[in-house]
């Protein structure tokens, strides 16, 4: 395609720059007036597309938290885990530590230690640490 | 990214914007859309509108604080457009209409809605050239008569500044001024949605 064959397009691109330009060197007020006579309330359109607008705003700040979380989450769960000791030091310090009144007193709803999942047991643990039940001087 | 206009606004920037947009502030957008919507698919100036807010959002035309945000948006709807009705889709949307540098002074006039002309700097699609033909056809018909608003459309079609036009036309300032504002209410109301099929 030669440019010769974009003569309109580049008039219509022309057009609507002279529209863009003269639209906001107009008035606020004749632009109201304007779009009343074009048969539309200005109020309740300018209402529908700044609803519109912030609706999609408030959309993407949640996507955003959303995203945030997660991998706050996931960043917080790889640390915990990278500070963890060994499964076997960790029931060991725990039951220790419930057993000794580390966990002052606080009722544990404390299965047989022996049906507690590995994970359950690395989550009891982090539970305790970020309670302060671990403060037995041991890093 | 910064520019001289300051830092990319953030969500809550864009989110204050918005909403202190005034009910003018809103129509002279939507009437800006209109005029950009030509050769593209888009039905109707609101979906324009949608189209660029998301990208504004989404970070892909970037708006600073520093920015009057109407012209800019006026600015990055003819961007969007423009991409939407252009071969070169890809490379054109990356380029017009985003945060501008310090050096690029031709974007600095687009941003800013120059009476300048922008150059159509790009190759139309097959369905956006005929639509451009059909609708400059039917308006050179419907101003056919007004003398004003037919040198106004001549001097745009030569890319003549409005001084030009006026000196050519032997227009008044008043004349010229109120044969832009013909042109611009006659399409409005001959072509309200712009698309001209």
């Amino acid at each position: 395609m030669s440019r010769e064959k974009d003569v309109a397009g580049t008039q219509m691109a022309a057009i609507a720059e002279m529209i863009m330009n003269d639209v906001l060197a107009t008035s606020d007020e004749a632009i109201l007036a304007e779009t009343v006579e074009d048969g539309l309330d200005p109020a309740a359109k300018a209402s529908e597309l700044r609803s519109s607008a912030l609706a999609r705003i408030r959309q993407a700040k949640r996507e955003r938290l959303t995203r945030a979380r997660e991998s706050y989450e996931k960043t917080s769960q790889a640390l915990a885990a990278s500070a963890r000791p060994s499964l076997a030091e960790i029931k060991q310090r725990i039951q220790r530590a419930i057993q000794g009144g580390g966990a002052n007193g606080l009722s544990l709803a404390f299965r047989n230690g022996q049906t507690l999942s590995d994970s359950d047991w690395e989550g009891l643990w982090d539970d305790m640490e970020e309670m302060g039940l671990l403060d037995d001087g041991k890093p | 990214m910064n520019s001289k206009y300051g830092k990319e606004a953030t969500l809550d920037q864009i989110e204050e914007q918005i909403e202190r947009l005034t009910d003018a502030d809103w129509m002279k957008v939507r009437k800006m859309a209109e005029g950009h919507l030509w050769g593209t698919r888009l039905g109707d100036p609101e979906d324009l509108i949608n189209e660029t807010l998301v990208r504004l959002i989404g970070g892909t035309r970037r708006w600073s604080p520093g920015m009057a945000f109407v012209p800019w948006l006026g600015s990055a709807m003819k961007s969007v457009a423009d991409g939407i009705r252009n071969l070169k889709h890809v490379k054109i949307e990356a380029l017009a209409g985003d945060m501008i540098s310090d050096t690029d002074s031709e974007e600095v006039l687009d941003v800013f809605a120059s009476e300048d002309r922008t150059p159509l700097d790009s190759l139309l699609t097959e369905e956006a050239r005929k639509d451009a033909e059909a609708t400059v056809a039917k308006i050179q018909t419907f101003f056919k008569g007004d003398e004003d608003v037919e040198w106004v459309l001549m001097g745009i079609e030569d890319g003549l500044k409005a001084e030009d036009i006026r000196e050519t036309s032997g227009m008044t300032l008043t004349q010229y001024e109120s044969a832009k504002k013909r042109l611009r209410r006659g399409l409005a109301r001959q072509f309200p949605a712009r698309r001209l099929k």
